[in-house]
């Protein structure tokens, strides 16, 4: 069973994320902040991490960086975000990000991503 | 008109009065020879328009330390002074009187050489030859000058005001940028929520849902999205209101993109029961566009044509390009109900909305065509629209085969 570790600080919106993947046969793990997104990539070590962008204690770039600096583009990351603030798919693709998208998503988008993504 | 209130303001703090009307003036005549300042205070005692009051001093070392004590309207130099030329002081005068705008009037006689070039090039506000110097003119010379600095006062105060006001203005176009940043993004973390929940019982995953409750919140589905949709719109409204609408560019190819904004409306179009016809003529070069921003003017086109023309009508999108003016040309035609003469003035403006009070069909901020003049002037092109009541509405707009800018590269 895959893992995907979803890394989102609105409650609703990441168990929403989890019930749809869990119904698509996933396992999911949840972070809601940027330290413990890097804690729990490294206890769990997910088959792909989907990623806010917006987070409090550093943004979803920070913990993109990191996660590449220790497993390289091993992991496939999803980025999610409500902002529009220019640059933002530009520093995603940098990162070598495998999607990135705008929040509100629908969801059958987000399955179909994922599922490419893994 | 905030510009306008701030050069009021730069001319209540100098004061608008021009120095011909002064009747007063203060002047430091800085003269060597104890003949010529007798001659200058007779001169200028017979003066009928203006009251002067002078000081005297003989060197250029007296005059610098005058100025730093004394204020002086203007000061007469004499060309050759007893401690050197009288032009080499000028500089220093001026930052003696704190005054980069001090009028300062060079004087000297006839046999003096060199002295009108160097008069010329150096920053007195005028020079005489004393031979032609008499009360009369002594005084319009003064007082030109006196008026000419307190213009440039007032210029520079102008200057001034209205470089610290642009600086305020980017600052406030910043913060409002990111305010609606803020707004938007706090606006669409809810409705992704809104979303994804009506979505995940439609879609059956929180258990079997009858049919009509699917309906239903399909109905919530789709508002929410409207509501998103709005959020982006104001977001991009204020974007580009604020003159922070950057452009993507990229080689494009305009029929490709009104292709594609044909696509995305598709199922509207099926909904409304319309055709839709492309035309494009077979030359259309490609050009450096922002994608995006194009599309999203076809979208905003097609949709309100769609929107304004009942069922079983018809939409022509036009595309060309005129070689002569370098430019493509782009049309999106109608023979749906128009736009009124009136009306035809303000679809244009940031919040026009169509009187029809077709509320539920018709919903939107109003700020569709707004936005869509601003992003193809932007790009350096025009849009315009013509129309007659119940006949359609024809919408062009034009975008240059080279962006602005962009000419002295490319040949």
């Amino acid at each position: 069973m895959k893992i995907v570790l979803i890394v989102e600080d609105d409650k609703n919106i990441a168990r929403a994320m989890g019930v749809r993947l869990g119904a698509h046969g996933y396992r999911v793990t949840h972070a809601y902040d940027a330290i413990t997104a890097l804690m729990v990539a490294k206890n769990t070590e997910p088959d792909l991490v989907v990623l806010d962008i917006s987070m409090p204690g550093g943004d979803g770039f920070v913990v993109a960086e990191r996660l590449r600096q220790w497993k390289g583009d091993a992991i496939p990351i999803i980025f999610v975000t409500a902002s529009q603030k220019p640059g933002l798919v530009e520093r995603a693709e940098t990162l070598d990000a495998a999607c990135f998208l705008q929040k509100p998503f629908s969801g059958q988008e987000f399955v179909a991503t994922v599922a490419a993504a893994i | 008109m905030v510009w306008r209130r701030y050069i009021l303001l730069a001319e209540q703090q100098v004061g608008p009065q021009y120095a011909l009307q002064q009747q007063n003036y203060r002047v430091l005549i800085v003269d060597g020879d104890a003949k010529d300042q007798h001659f200058y205070r007779v001169e200028l005692d017979a003066c009928e328009q203006a009251c002067f009051s002078t000081d005297f001093v003989g060197t250029g070392k007296l005059g610098l330390f005058q100025l730093t004590v004394e204020r002086y309207d203007c000061v007469l130099l004499n060309y050759l002074l007893p401690d050197g030329l009288g032009l080499a002081q000028v500089g220093k005068y001026r930052q003696a009187a704190n005054d980069l705008d001090l009028p300062i009037i060079l004087l000297a006689n006839a046999s003096d050489e060199g002295f009108a070039p160097q008069a010329l090039h150096s920053n007195v506000s005028d020079f005489l030859y004393k031979r032609h110097v008499n009360s009369h003119s002594l005084y319009l010379a003064i007082a030109n000058a006196v008026a000419k600095a307190s213009l440039r006062r007032i210029d520079g105060m102008r200057q001034v005001t209205i470089e610290t006001m642009n600086r305020e203005l980017l600052q406030k176009n910043r913060e409002i940028e990111a305010f609606y940043q803020s707004v938007s993004h706090e606006l669409k973390t809810p409705l992704t929520a809104i979303r994804e929940y009506t979505s995940l019982v439609i879609d059956g995953i929180a258990g079997v849902i009858p049919p009509k409750v699917e309906d239903f919140l399909n109905v919530s589905l789709e508002c929410t999205d409207r509501l998103a949709k709005l959020v982006d719109n104001l977001l991009d409204a204020a974007t580009i209101e604020g003159g922070m609408l950057t452009l993507d560019r990229q080689h494009c190819y305009l029929p490709e993109i009104a292709e594609r904004a044909v696509g995305l409306l598709e199922e509207l179009r099926q909904q409304a029961k319309i055709e839709i016809q492309l035309k494009v003529s077979n030359d259309i070069p490609i050009v450096e566009l922002d994608f995006d921003r194009i599309l999203q003017v076809f979208v905003n086109l097609l949709s309100n044509a769609l929107k304004f023309t009942d069922p079983g009508g018809f939409i022509e999108v036009s595309l060309g390009v005129d070689r002569q003016r370098s430019l493509v040309t782009a049309s999106v035609r109608d023979n749906g109900r128009g736009i009124s003469e009136e009306d035809l003035l303000l679809v244009f403006d940031k919040l026009y909305q169509a009187g029809d009070g077709d509320v539920i069909n018709h919903t939107g901020l109003g700020i569709g065509l707004h936005l869509c003049r601003n992003i193809v002037s932007t790009h350096g092109g025009e849009l315009w629209a013509t129309s007659a009541l119940n006949e359609g509405s024809l919408f062009e707009f034009t975008l240059p085969l080279v962006p602005p800018g962009a000419e002295l590269t490319s040949v």
